[in-house]
């Protein structure tokens, strides 16, 4: 699937949050920034160095059967949370 | 120092630019430094202390070659060791890394320099030689023009006898290993440094005759002279900000005393030309490639801190005798009290002067370095206590602690991971896909979890993007 973010090769982090019916592997990539991750199944996030440039990150799942839902999805430099 | 923590001490490393800088130098001092306590502000600043405690000897030792053991090569001294020009250099490691050991080179090579025309002997070409090599490997584009320029100035104007352009001829042909050492040392240098340096983000252009004349008039006519005579008598962070009158106050000085000079003592003005040469040659024409178009660049007294040396050695070229010189004094001083009143006053003058500028310039950035220092102090204790598995994220300091911070040059997996023990070290270069990743608090004394739960929207039946209903 494609995620709609947009890098321009800079220093960043990705990440998304998800649910997922079952555990599977799966490769993000952004440009030439390639990721192995390995999803939990249930509702979950994770976060990754994506340094590559485009104007979208494919997720390709290692077992296509899995019924995974993409919930939100971020790229930027991590900061410390200022919020309560 | 992250520089230093993540590479061994190799040519690569010790040849990496640094900008338009090559200072294999000072990347070997931050090597062992960083080695022994990355960040430590004692050691760091005792190597620095150090290096210019052996500038200021090799200072003495200069004077002392070249007007022989006498009192009054303390005035001097005095002047080079309590000038405000070197202190922005110790205050700011990384310039400190090129400026002091710059000046220990020039000091050294000099007095090479006259041992060899003295002596005649090779040992003391050799001795040259080496003190140009060190040189430029403290600060490759001073050193290559400013030294050669110097031991020049100086030997056809003092070292050789009759008029300056004759002294110049015999200077040339007298000293023709020195200048062939010169040229060996150089050439190989200058090639590495024309294939090395980096000035991608600085470009190199000579900006238009305004801006030049302007920048000129700003370094030259306000920064150098004030801080050389003790000021400025007010600092903006670590820029020059003197008053007209403290302006027209140093260049009174300055004239009354060259005029003087200039009446009591034969070849002085040789001495001036020496020293406007060198910070034309040395101090503006690279900084003014560099930084020209930046006026208020030219406020930055960093720029001309080598020049205290030259400073140094041209004041007593004006009142002391070189032993090669047969008439040194055209008149003597007045008789009576006048001239050692007049000199007391205007020593006392220039060391309260000089304690003053220090302490308010130096007292500027005690809140910032206290801050950075808690920082750092309370990030090596949060990364010593986490476990070896935490996945610590890249981050950008704060910018209360890092102020010269750009790109990734500024994330915290290049600058505080040196802090942290191994595993962890590699760990926060080269983090790994997490749930929860960790970043130091605002205060560095905790590590939280990245993002705030509003930064990412919570599942919320179905709403997101679905492989199932996206085409692959």
């Amino acid at each position: 699937m494609t995620l709609p973010v947009r890098s321009d090769g800079a220093y960043a982090v990705a990440g998304f949050t998800y649910v997922a019916e079952r555990a599977t592997a799966a490769t993000a990539r952004l440009g030439t920034a390639r990721a192995e991750l390995s999803l939990r199944a249930g509702q979950a996030g994770v976060y990754f160095p994506a340094t590559g440039t485009g104007s979208a990150m494919t997720l390709t799942l290692a077992d296509p059967s899995v019924d995974l839902c993409v919930t939100g999805v971020v790229l930027g430099i991590p900061a410390p949370n200022t919020t309560p | 120092m992250a520089r230093a923590a993540e590479r061994g001490l190799g040519w690569d490393y010790l040849t990496a630019p640094w900008g338009p800088k090559l200072l294999p130098a000072g990347f070997a001092l931050a090597w062992v430094v960083t080695r022994i306590d990355a960040y430590g502000w004692e050691l760091a600043s005792g190597a620095l202390l150090a290096l210019q405690a052996a500038a200021s000897l090799a200072m003495y030792r200069l004077l002392r070659v070249l007007f022989g053991a006498r009192p009054l090569i303390l005035v001097p001294l005095g002047l080079y060791l309590f000038t405000p020009l070197t202190l922005p250099g110790l205050l700011w490691w990384a310039a400190g890394l090129e400026l002091v050991p710059l000046q220990l080179a020039i000091c050294m090579a000099l007095a090479a320099q006259v041992h060899y025309a003295r002596t005649r002997r090779i040992r003391h070409v050799v001795a040259v030689a080496g003190w140009y090599l060190f040189g430029l490997a403290s600060f490759f584009l001073k050193a290559a023009v400013g030294i050669p320029l110097l031991l020049f100035l100086l030997t056809s104007a003092y070292l050789a006898a009759g008029p300056w352009a004759r002294g110049c001829w015999t200077a040339l042909r007298r000293n023709l290993p020195v200048w062939g050492a010169l040229a060996v040392v150089l050439a190989p240098a200058a090639v590495l440094y024309a294939v090395t340096a980096d000035t991608g983000h600085q470009p190199v252009r000579l900006p238009g005759a305004g801006e030049t004349a302007l920048f000129a008039a700003r370094l030259l006519g306000e920064t150098f002279p004030t801080t050389a005579l003790g000021g400025p008598d007010t600092w903006f962070g670590g820029l020059v900000a003197p008053s007209w009158w403290g302006i027209a106050l140093a260049w009174a000085v300055l004239a009354l005393y060259a005029a003087a000079t200039l009446v009591l003592r034969a070849r002085v003005a040789r001495a001036w030309t020496t020293l406007l040469s060198y910070l034309v040659v040395a101090d503006l024409l690279p900084v003014l490639l560099g930084r020209g178009a930046f006026e208020a660049q030219a406020l930055e007294p960093r720029y001309v801190a080598d020049a205290a040396v030259v400073f140094a050695l041209c004041a007593g070229l004006t009142i002391l005798p070189v032993g090669e010189e047969t008439r040194p004094y055209r008149a003597l001083p007045p008789r009576g009290l006048a001239v050692p009143a007049v000199s007391v006053v205007l020593v006392g003058v220039f060391l309260v002067a000089s304690y003053a500028s220090a302490d308010a310039y130096t007292g500027q950035f005690a809140a910032q370095r206290a801050r950075a220092r808690g920082y750092v102090e309370a990030v090596r204790a949060t990364l010593a206590a986490a476990p070896a598995t935490a996945d610590v994220y890249p981050q950008p300091l704060p910018e209360d602690v890092l102020i010269y911070g750009f790109g990734e040059g500024n994330l915290s997996s290049h600058l505080l991971s040196p802090l942290a023990p191994e595993p962890l070290r590699d760990r926060m270069r080269h983090p790994r896909p997490t749930a929860e990743p960790l970043v130091l608090a605002e205060d560095g004394r905790s590590l939280v979890r990245r993002a705030s739960s509003a930064a990412m929207p919570r599942p919320s039946g179905g709403a997101g993007a679905s492989p199932r209903r996206t085409a692959r």
